[in-house]
C-alpha cells in the first residue's frame, strides 16, 4: 500500500513529471493537476494527504486556490505545499497567510521536497530504508 | 518883423541843443521804461514758472508714490492678468482717464488681445476681448506725425483715425474742438527691451476733457515700463512654471517606465526560473539514483534537460534582443532586400516541421516588386517567427499561406492560418512582452513569451506596423506593412549652436520645404562668423555630411548664391552621381536648386532642394516658389533668433526688477522714519513743503543700488575689504541706474547720484564740495549716516542715538554740512536719543503731511 496519496499542481508539465516519478520512487501515489480550478476539483474528488501546489498559474493562482482549499470543510485539513519562483520575503508571508503549510522557492531539490512531506506526514524515515 | 521872425524861425543854437538833449532823454527814459516793464515781466513770467514747476515737482513725487505701489504688487502677485488690471486701475486713479486698456500679444502669435481694463463694463470687455489686433496692423498706425514722445496721438480731426477699428467709443456728450472727442485716440506701444511689440494701452475720457499733454504722456510711458518689465516677467515665470511642469512629467513618464521595466524584470527571472526549475529538479532526481532509473526513462530525462537548456537559452537571447531594440543599441543596417525571397527561404527552411505536423505551406507569387530597405537578419528573424507561430498554431491538415504585395510606399506581408486562432481581446495584448493567451499552449509548443514582442520592436524599427487579426477556431492572420524606404529625417548638424527655438524652426523649415517642392533633398546651410556656409539641417542626407560639408566665401553653388543674393537653377540631369570622399554616395547635383536665405537683418544663409521625386527638372516656378518659401523661412529663423536673444534679455530685466524689490521690502520697515526724519531736517533748513516732499521721497528709494552690492557684502563680512568697500561705493552711481526708468524730475538722480559726495571734496562718485553738492544730496547723507548707524550693519555693530549724533556732529565741515547737521540735532527728540531703539520716533512738525504722502 502507498505511503499516502500526493496531489501535484504545477502548470508546467515537466515539474509535474518528474514530482510524479520521484515521489512515487519515494512510494508515494501521485495524482496531478495543470490548473488551480483543476486542483480544487481533484483535492475534493480523490481526497489527497498533502498538495504541492506552485503559485504562478493560469486561471486560478496557488494562492486563491489555497485560500479555497482552507476555506472549505472537505479540504481545510489537507496540508499544502506551496511551490513558487518568487523568493522574496513578502511573497512567502503571503503564502502562509493564505494558510499554507511550507513554502519551497524554486529552483527546488525534488529530494529536499520529499524530505519536508515526510516530515509534515509525520514518515521520518524514507520508505526504502524501512523496507 | 524880420528880426523877430527870424529869431522865432531860427532859435538860438543853446536851445536847439537843449531841445535836442531833453527830446533824447525822453527817448531815453521810454527805452528804459520799457526794458524795465520787459524786465519787471520777464522776472513774473520766471517767478510763475518757478512756483508751477516747484508745485509740478511735487505732483509728481506724489504720483511716483503711486508708481511705487503698482511696481511693489508685481512681486506679490503673480499673475499677469491681475497685474496688468492693476496697472491699468493705477492709470486709471492716478493719471485721470476714465478708461484704460491694455492689449498684449499673444505668446507666439502675431494677435494683440485685451487682456487688462480700467472703467469698462462686462458688456464692453467682452466685446473687446473678442475683438483681435493684428501686430502688423498696430504697428501701420504708428505714423511719425502722431508721435508724442514715445507714444501716438490721433486725432479725431485726422482722417486716419476712421480707418482704425472701432474699439470701444464712449459717449462723451458734446464736445468742443480743442476738448478730447470720442474718436481721439491715445496708443503707448509696449516694446520689450530688445525692441519686440509686446502689446500697447489706450486710455480714454480724461477727467479734465483735455488733450493729454507731453507730460501726462511722458507719465503714461513710465506706467507702460512697468508693464512692460510685468509682461516680461509672468512670461519668464511662465515659462518656468511650463518647464517644471514638463520635469514633472519626464519624472512621472521615468516613474512609469521604471515600473515597467521592474516588472519585465521579476516577470523575466520569473520565466528564466522555469526551465532552471525543470533542469535542477530533473538533474536532482538522477543524483538521487541514477541506477534506479528505467533506462527510457533516463533517456526521456536528458531530452528534457536538453529540450530546457535550449528553451533556457532562447529566452536569454531573446531578452538580449529586445534589451538592445529597448537601448537602441540595435546593430542594423538597411539595404535592398527583396521580402518574398526571404518569406521563401523561411518556408524552405521550415518544410520538414511543416511536414511533421500536417501542415502544408503556401507561398503566393507576388505580382508587385517586394524590395524593401531592410535588414536582412531582423528580417528574416521576423519572418521565421511568424512562420513557425503559424506552423505551432495549426492543427494538422491545415495550411499556412504567406502573401507579399506593395502597398504605394510600404511592402507588406501577411501570414495566415488555419489555426486555433485568437480570442478578439486578446488581439491587442499579444504584441506584449510575456503576455500569453494561454502559457500552458504557448509552453506545450514551446515559446519564450517574447517572439511576438520582438517581432514587433522590429517592425518599429523599420518604422512599419504589424497587427494580427483572428476569428478563433479558424485561425489568424498577421500582417506587417514596412516602409519600402527609411522614412526621411531632418538632421541637424551635431556641432551647431542653435538655440531651441531655431532648431525647432529650421527642421519644421525643411520638412515644409520638401514637401512643397517635392524633394528628396533639402538643405538649409547657415553662414559662419568667416562667412562660409555650414549645413545646419538637411533632409535626405547622413548625418556624417551633414556634420562636414563647409563651404568657404564664395565657394561653389552655394557660396555663389550667398555672395551674389541671387538663386540658382542648374538642371543636368546627365552628369553622373558624384562619389563623396566617405565613400557614400553624395546627392545627385543633377536637379539642383539654390536660393538665398534672407531676413530682414540680412543674409542668414542659403536654402538648397535637390532631387525632385517626380525626378523631373526644376523650372522657373519652382524657382519662384523656394524664393518665396525662402523668404518665409527666413523671417521664421529671424523671428526664432530675436526670441532667443530676448529670453536672454527678460532675464536682466527680471533680475533688476527683483533688486529693486527686495531693496523695498526690507527698507518698508525703516523707510517711514528716513522720510520723516529727512522731511523734518528739511523743514528746519527752511526749505519749502514740495521740496522736502520731494527729499523725503528720494529719501525712501534712494538706496536701491545697496540691493544690488550683494547680499554676502551687506550681511556676511564683519568689516569690509578694499574690494568690498569698493562695491558698496558704486552703489550710488547703481541707485541712479536702476531708478533711471523712475525718474521723472532730474533732480532725483542728482540727489541719488551725490549723496555720498563729502562737504571737504573727499567723498564719492565726483568728489564734489561743499555748495556743488546738491541740498537734498547733503541732508540725505547724514539721514543715511544716523540710519545705519543706529540700525547697525553687519559689519558694525548699532550704535545708540546719542553716539550716532555725536558722531555725526563730529563730522560737521568734514563729511556734514554744517548746516544740516544743526538741523539734524534740532529735529531729532532729545528724549529718545539714548533710546536703542534707534530714530523710532522723530520729531515732526506735520506728522499729518507726512502720513497722508505715503
Amino acid at each position: 500500500m502507498a505511503k499516502g496519496k500526493i496531489l501535484v499542481v504545477d502548470d508546467e508539465i515537466y515539474i509535474v513529471h518528474i514530482l510524479d516519478f520521484s515521489l512515487g520512487m519515494e512510494g508515494y501515489e501521485v495524482i496531478t493537476a495543470l490548473d488551480g480550478e483543476a486542483a480544487l476539483e481533484k483535492a475534493r474528488s480523490e481526497k489527497p494527504d498533502l498538495i504541492v501546489l506552485d503559485i504562478m498559474m493560469p486561471k486560478l493562482d496557488g494562492y486563491e486556490t489555497c485560500k479555497a482549499l482552507k476555506a472549505e470543510a472537505k479540504t481545510k485539513d489537507i496540508p499544502v505545499i506551496l511551490l513558487s519562483a518568487k523568493g522574496r520575503n513578502a511573497d512567502q508571508k503571503l503564502g502562509f497567510e493564505v494558510g499554507a503549510d511550507d513554502y519551497i522557492t524554486k529552483p527546488f531539490s525534488p529530494r529536499k521536497l520529499v524530505e519536508r512531506i515526510n516530515a509534515i506526514l509525520g514518515q521520518n524515515a524514507p520508505h526504502r530504508l524501512q523496507a | 518883423m524880420k528880426r523877430r521872425k527870424e529869431a522865432a524861425a531860427a532859435p538860438s543854437a543853446n536851445e536847439a541843443r537843449l531841445r535836442n538833449e531833453v527830446e533824447r532823454g525822453r527817448r531815453d527814459l521810454e527805452r528804459l521804461q520799457k526794458q524795465v516793464a520787459e524786465l519787471e515781466a520777464t522776472r513774473e513770467r520766471l517767478s510763475r514758472l518757478y512756483f508751477s514747476q516747484v508745485d509740478d515737482n511735487r505732483k509728481r513725487a506724489e504720483k511716483l508714490h503711486l508708481l511705487l505701489e503698482v511696481v511693489s504688487q508685481i512681486n506679490s502677485t503673480r499673475e499677469l492678468e491681475v497685474l496688468l488690471n492693476h496697472i491699468a486701475g493705477a492709470i486709471q486713479k492716478s493719471l485721470g482717464f476714465r478708461i484704460v486698456l491694455l492689449r498684449i500679444r499673444e505668446p507666439g502669435t502675431l494677435r494683440l488681445r485685451a487682456r487688462a481694463f480700467a472703467g469698462l463694463d462686462g458688456a464692453a470687455r467682452e466685446r473687446l476681448a473678442a475683438q483681435e489686433v493684428l501686430v502688423d496692423d498696430f504697428l501701420s498706425w504708428l505714423r511719425d506725425e502722431f508721435r508724442v514722445s514715445r507714444s501716438y496721438f490721433i486725432s479725431h480731426t485726422n482722417s486716419f483715425s476712421k480707418v482704425l477699428p472701432e474699439g470701444y467709443v464712449p459717449d462723451l456728450g458734446e464736445r468742443a474742438d480743442w476738448e478730447w472727442h470720442r474718436d481721439d485716440v491715445l496708443l503707448v506701444p509696449l516694446f520689450s527691451r530688445n525692441g519686440e511689440l509686446l502689446g500697447y494701452f489706450s486710455v480714454d475720457d480724461p477727467v479734465d476733457r483735455l488733450i493729454p499733454s507731453r507730460e501726462v504722456v511722458e507719465l503714461l510711458e513710465i506706467f507702460g515700463n512697468h508693464a512692460v518689465v510685468a509682461i516680461e516677467n509672468a512670461r519668464l515665470y511662465a515659462d518656468l512654471e511650463q518647464r517644471n511642469h514638463q520635469l514633472e512629467e519626464a519624472t512621472q513618464r521615468m516613474q512609469e517606465l521604471n515600473a515597467l521595466k521592474n516588472n519585465f524584470v521579476s516577470t523575466v527571472s520569473h520565466e528564466l526560473r522555469t526551465p532552471l526549475t525543470a533542469i535542477r529538479a530533473y538533474v536532482d532526481a538522477l543524483q538521487a539514483g541514477i541506477e534506479e532509473v528505467p533506462a527510457e526513462q533516463l533517456r526521456r530525462f536528458f531530452t528534457i534537460i536538453d529540450e530546457q537548456s535550449q528553451r533556457l537559452a532562447r529566452l536569454i537571447e531573446s531578452v538580449l534582443d529586445l534589451s538592445r531594440f529597448d537601448s537602441g543599441m540595435v546593430r542594423a543596417e538597411r539595404q535592398p532586400v527583396d521580402l518574398v525571397e526571404v518569406v521563401r527561404e523561411t518556408a524552405r527552411m521550415l518544410e520538414p516541421v511543416a511536414q511533421t505536423a500536417q501542415v502544408a505551406l503556401k507561398v503566393v507569387e507576388p505580382t508587385d516588386d517586394t524590395v524593401v530597405d531592410a535588414d536582412g537578419d531582423q528580417l528574416r528573424q521576423l519572418v521565421l517567427h511568424l512562420a513557425s507561430n503559424a506552423v505551432k498554431f495549426t492543427p494538422a491538415g491545415g495550411e499556412v499561406q504567406f502573401r507579399c504585395a506593395a502597398e504605394g510606399d510600404h511592402v507588406s506581408l501577411e501570414v495566415e492560418d488555419t489555426g486555433i486562432g485568437i480570442a478578439e481581446h486578446e488581439l491587442e495584448r499579444i504584441f506584449e512582452r510575456f503576455y500569453q493567451v494561454d502559457s500552458s499552449l504557448v509552453r506545450r509548443y514551446g515559446g519564450t513569451g517574447l517572439g511576438l514582442a520582438i517581432c514587433k520592436s522590429i517592425v518599429d524599427w523599420h518604422g512599419g506596423t504589424i497587427v494580427a487579426r483572428s476569428t478563433p477556431g479558424q485561425g489568424s492572420c498577421f500582417r506587417v506593412a514596412l516602409p519600402r524606404r527609411e522614412p526621411a529625417r531632418v538632421l541637424l548638424r551635431g556641432a551647431s549652436r542653435l538655440g531651441q527655438a531655431s532648431a525647432d524652426v529650421l527642421r519644421m523649415a525643411v520638412e515644409m520645404v520638401a514637401e512643397v517642392m517635392d524633394a528628396r533633398v533639402v538643405s538649409l546651410m547657415g553662414l559662419t562668423p568667416q562667412g562660409g556656409l555650414v549645413i545646419e539641417a538637411a533632409l535626405g542626407l547622413d548625418q556624417r555630411l551633414v556634420d562636414e560639408v563647409s563651404i568657404g566665401p564664395g565657394q561653389g553653388v552655394a557660396g555663389w548664391v550667398a555672395e551674389q543674393r541671387r538663386p540658382v537653377c542648374m538642371s543636368n540631369p546627365e552628369e553622373p552621381a558624384e562619389v563623396a570622399p566617405s565613400g557614400r554616395r553624395q546627392y545627385r547635383s543633377g536637379t539642383f536648386l539654390s536660393v538665398p536665405l534672407e531676413g530682414e537683418r540680412g543674409l542668414l544663409g542659403v536654402l538648397n532642394v535637390t532631387d525632385p521625386v517626380a525626378r523631373k527638372e526644376f523650372l522657373a516656378e519652382d524657382c519662384h516658389m523656394l524664393l518665396v518659401l525662402a523668404a518665409r523661412v527666413g523671417a521664421a529663423w529671424e523671428q526664432a533668433l530675436s526670441l532667443e536673444r530676448t529670453q536672454a534679455g527678460v532675464e536682466d530685466a527680471a533680475e533688476t526688477l527683483r533688486s529693486v524689490l527686495s531693496h523695498l521690502q526690507r527698507g518698508r520697515r525703516t523707510a517711514p522714519n528716513r522720510v520723516r526724519l529727512a522731511s523734518a531736517i528739511a523743514r528746519h533748513l527752511g526749505l519749502s513743503e514740495a521740496e522736502a516732499g520731494l527729499i523725503g521721497y528720494v529719501a525712501s528709494v534712494h538706496d536701491v543700488g545697496m540691493t544690488a552690492v550683494g547680499e554676502d557684502v551687506l550681511s556676511g563680512a564683519r568689516k569690509l575689504d578694499e574690494t568690498k568697500r569698493a562695491a558698496v561705493e558704486e552703489h550710488a552711481e547703481r541707485s541712479a541706474e536702476i531708478m533711471r526708468p523712475l525718474e521723472v524730475v532730474g533732480a532725483v538722480r542728482e540727489m541719488i547720484l551725490t549723496h555720498h559726495e563729502w562737504w571737504n571734496g573727499s567723498g564719492y562718485p565726483r568728489g564734489l564740495r561743499g555748495d556743488q553738492i546738491p541740498m537734498g544730496a547733503r541732508i540725505l547723507a547724514v539721514v543715511d549716516a544716523f540710519e545705519s548707524m543706529t540700525v547697525g550693519r553687519a559689519y558694525r555693530p548699532a550704535r545708540t542715538g546719542r553716539e550716532a549724533l555725536d558722531e555725526i556732529v563730529s563730522l560737521a565741515g568734514l563729511q556734514f554740512d554744517p548746516a544740516v547737521v544743526e538741523a539734524l540735532v534740532q529735529a531729532l527728540p532729545v528724549a529718545e536719543l539714548d533710546d536703542e531703539s534707534g530714530p523710532g520716533s522723530v520729531q515732526d512738525d506735520e506728522p499729518q503731511t507726512s502720513a497722508a504722502r505715503r
